[in-house]
């Protein structure tokens, strides 16, 4: 199937200088620490906290329908610190996440309901399955799949992964569109 | 009946619903976009909770039930309600942690110390052992209990007091 | 990406006579016609770097044959294959070396205590602990967790060793049957007293590393030469035979029917997780090493030539040879899924991409089924007509300017043939109809096959020293016609469980009003 289309009401939807359509029904606490770097597209109902610590999320990403994006917390002797969390070009975070890692890579795709635990990085060109509990502090190695509670390694994606992950998310930008 | 938030607790102001009888004890911090629905009955939450956003903690009649009998919900001290869970128990006890997506029914009893992992859902008819650890394949008895998370409040108190909004307190503490 | 699109429902024809999506097939450009290969008909080459997946801790071959591709300092849970955390906690010990031996009992308050950071593993997602199965707590991490070892493993070395002994007496018997003589045995053993063996005047040094290894199996094997001594008897000189075990305890009685605790028994994954061993009781599972891996280059099978080369930096995702099917053959996707009719031409629209570095001109071809379908197991039970049967060009992708959806002067003598285009885009539409089988039964799926026909210009691919010498004039470019058979399958007939009509996009009307302007 192909990339679908997307259309909304351009009341409900804030474009900015440099591209980025964010929903206006978005939660964006700590809006000065988070930043978007273009083309990005936040759909209805997301949760961005800011607020704990900053938040740079790449070009072209597209982060679907009530994501709860939260900078992850790290415990030391001396207390408690959030950590920043950097998120790379061209990754699809699908409805419904909850992302608590502290990097995610280029060109990810992170499937529908799946819940990535803190701390974890994943790396450039792998995909999580949807559904799927990703521990915390787990590395997703670069071209993996990985799925189920706890997610764990399946099979490989295959070598294209970065040019196919950059076509979908410049035509899903492409058609989506103010009605 | 409006909701009754103890000196020194921190309710979000964005997005928060607190409908019905709620009582919040002091220290316990709300994020945004939870709702807390007292329909069947008064909500007690105790002190030292920290509830994350998207939580749904909801006190409703289930089908047959008599509407005229009111059930108290009753939930305890330094408990952690993470991102997304949703919870129907009428009793929950202390030191418990409840992971991301995790649902709990009515019937059941959480007791102390236990933790819920993550996407779990617990329907049954029980009262949990403590310090009980449940996962979606498993659930084992644990020797200790889970560390406290009282660190991380103080240190996120302190944070969201520059960024949030908060909701006024409108009771003293309870002694 | 095959995750984002349900690249499933689109397959091409691999070399092998498989069905793979166009993302999972590599090219050959050295095969002549030019092949396409899948995973399962490429030859897969492992790289000579290994590294930890978790700590990115990178060895050469040897050093990790030597551990065995275990990496020595991340462990997986034993109860949910999960990753294994270093948790530290702080314990008293006494400062006093002499004083620790004493029991706890016995020390008296006043002995100097000294906090110590103790570590112990604990998984996350389960929370089993180190401590659980009752492993002692470790002073210092880097070495701190031993591999278990086996209690067979010397019995095992030993049995080794002795038949690598026998192994080389009993070549060296065959050696001398193929040579009788023992000037023409001579020629090839060295060691022994001949002094004219070809191996003995090693002139060149090309001989060594040969030499070194008939030696050591020469100085094995010319130990127990003796005849008379035969090969079961030296091997038993060598080890003492396995002990027969007579009696053993007898099963108790209530073995049946007594209930047993299921979380004390582990299950069958979490035993075949670890083979050594295979524990049956929780209270004996033990952290599982992760192994180390490596990247993989792919070969064609044909004519050896490599297809896939990785990046040697661990790190890195990108390859210096990337010879992937998508970057040739035009990818078709389908774009809408009407409500089917049984034995009526149903319109669809179909889009083709085309990832190449050229201009491509395509046509589309109504293939003979039942040859193509023998080819494969695909039951094609639909007709797919395309009214226009001339070629159309796909352009190549331009970066360097945001193109709008605009259909061409071309175009419009297809007559709706070509109903978008944007850039390197096309959509086509076509008719599909499914038929009833012979046996007039509905059918479940709606399959069709047909030829994607591409020319494209593609550089002369001569052996590399050819090209070399003609560097610096124009490549030759050859004009090479292909036909791929593209199997589509467009989902079940009745449209239920939560699968939608895909209607027109909104996209395609925009373009085709453009045309009429």
């Amino acid at each position: 199937m192909d990339v679908p289309e997307l259309l909304y009401k351009k009341p409900e939807f804030i474009e900015t200088a440099s591209g980025n359509k964010v929903s206006k029904n978005s939660v964006m606490c700590g809006s000065q620490n988070i930043i978007l770097q273009g083309r990005t597209v936040v759909l209805q109902d997301c949760i961005v906290r800011g607020d704990l610590a900053g938040v740079k999320i790449g070009r072209h990403c597209i982060i679907g329908e009530r994501v709860v994006i939260r900078p992850p917390f790290k415990r030391f002797q001396a207390g408690v610190a959030f950590f920043p969390m950097h998120i790379g070009d061209y990754v699809v975070i699908e409805d419904d996440c909850v992302i608590n890692a502290s990097t995610i890579g280029s060109y990810v795709h992170i499937g529908k309901g799946s819940v990535i635990g803190r701390r974890s990085t994943l790396k450039d060109c792998c995909a999580i399955a949807p559904n799927s509990v990703v521990p915390p502090e787990t590395i997703v190695p670069p071209y993996a799949y990985y799925s189920g509670q706890p997610a764990l390694y399946v099979n490989d994606l295959p070598e294209c992964t970065r040019e196919l992950m950059v076509d979908y998310a410049e035509t899903f930008y492409q058609n989506f569109k103010a009605v | 009946m409006s909701a009754q938030i103890a000196q020194g607790a921190l309710v979000c102001e964005d997005r928060v619903e607190l409908v019905g009888d709620v009582t919040i004890g002091t220290r316990t911090l709300i994020h945004p976009s939870v709702k807390i629905i007292a329909e069947a009955g008064p909500v007690i939450i105790g002190e030292n909770n920290l509830i994350e956003e998207q939580t749904v903690i909801v006190n409703k009649f289930k089908e047959g039930d008599d509407r005229n009998n009111i059930k108290v919900m009753i939930i305890g001290d330094n408990n952690v309600f993470e991102v997304g869970t949703y919870s129907e128990a009428l009793k929950i006890g202390d030191n418990n942690i409840f992971e991301c997506k995790s649902k709990v029914g009515r019937e059941v009893t959480v007791s102390n110390g236990c933790i819920i992992g993550a996407m779990c859902e617990l329907n049954t008819n029980e009262i949990l052992q403590d310090n009980t650890i449940i996962t979606v394949k498993q659930r084992r008895i644990a020797n200790e209990k889970p560390q406290s998370q009282l660190s991380q409040l103080d240190f996120l108190s302190k944070l969201l007091t520059n960024f949030q909004k908060f909701k006024k307190p409108n009771t003293t503490v309870r002694t | 990406m095959a995750t984002l699109i349900d690249s499933n429902k689109v397959k091409y024809l691999c070399s092998c006579k498989r069905l793979k999506p166009l993302s999972y097939l590599y090219y050959c450009k050295y095969c002549k016609p030019l092949t396409l290969k899948c995973k399962d008909c490429v030859i897969h080459e492992i790289d000579q770097k290994f590294f930890c997946t978790n700590c990115l801790d990178n060895k050469v071959q040897k050093e990790v044959m030597a551990v065995k591709y275990k990496c020595s300092s991340c462990f997986n849970c034993p109860n949910c294959k999960n990753l294994l955390l270093t948790r530290a906690s702080s314990v008293k010990v006494p400062k006093d070396s002499a004083a620790s031996n004493q029991s706890l009992e016995q020390q008296s308050p006043q002995t100097p205590q000294q906090p110590q950071k103790v570590y112990y593993l604990i998984c996350v997602f389960c929370r089993w602990t180190t401590r659980e199965v009752g492993i002692p707590d470790v002073t210092s991490v880097p070495d701190g967790w031993k591999l278990l070892e086996n209690p067979f493993s010397k019995r095992v070395q030993e049995l080794t060793e002795a038949y690598k002994v026998i192994a080389a007496r009993e070549k060296l018997e065959k050696d001398r049957k193929k040579f009788p003589t023992l000037k023409r045995r001579s020629l090839y053993i060295s060691g022994s007293s001949a002094s004219s063996s070809i191996l003995h005047s090693d002139k060149y040094g090309i001989l060594a590393p040969a030499q070194k290894r008939l030696a050591v199996t020469a100085s094995i094997g010319n130990q127990n030469l003796d005849p008379q001594i035969t090969i079961e008897q030296q091997f038993k000189s060598l080890i003492k035979p396995a002990e027969t075990v007579d009696s053993f305890d007898e099963l108790p009685e209530d073995f049946f029917t007594k209930q047993s605790n299921i979380n004390s028994i582990t299950s069958i994954t979490q035993r075949h997780a670890n083979p050594d061993f295979q524990p049956s009781k929780t209270s004996e599972l033990y952290p599982l090493n992760k192994f180390y891996q490596s990247k993989e280059s792919k070969r064609c099978s044909g004519c050896e030539h490599n297809v896939l080369k990785p990046e040697s930096n661990i790190i890195s995702i990108k390859f210096k040879l990337h010879q992937m099917a998508v970057f040739l053959v035009p990818e078709v996707r389908i774009v809408t899924i009407p409500e089917w009719k049984i034995n009526e031409p149903n319109e669809v629209m179909l889009s083709v991409t085309n990832r190449y570095e050229g201009d491509v001109n395509i046509s589309f071809v109504n293939l003979a089924d039942d040859k193509v379908s023998n080819l494969s197991n695909f039951e094609a039970n639909a007709r797919i007509e395309f009214e226009y049967q001339d070629s159309v060009i796909i352009d190549r992708q331009d970066n360097s300017k945001v193109v709008p959806a605009q259909l061409k002067q071309t175009d419009e003598q297809t007559k709706g043939f070509v109903c978008f285009r944007r850039d390197n885009k096309i959509a086509v539409k076509c008719l599909v109809t499914p038929m009833t089988k012979p046996t007039n039964k509905e059918p479940d799926y709606v399959k069709c096959i047909f030829g994607l026909k591409c020319s494209i210009n593609m550089p002369e691919s001569s052996s590399p020293q050819i090209q070399s010498s003609s560097s610096g004039s124009k490549e030759n470019f050859t004009n090479s016609v292909i036909t791929h058979h593209v199997f589509v399958d467009f989902g079940p007939l009745k449209l239920e469980n939560g699968l939608k009509v895909v209607p027109k996009p909104r996209y395609i009307d925009d373009c085709l009003k453009t045309l009429v302007k």
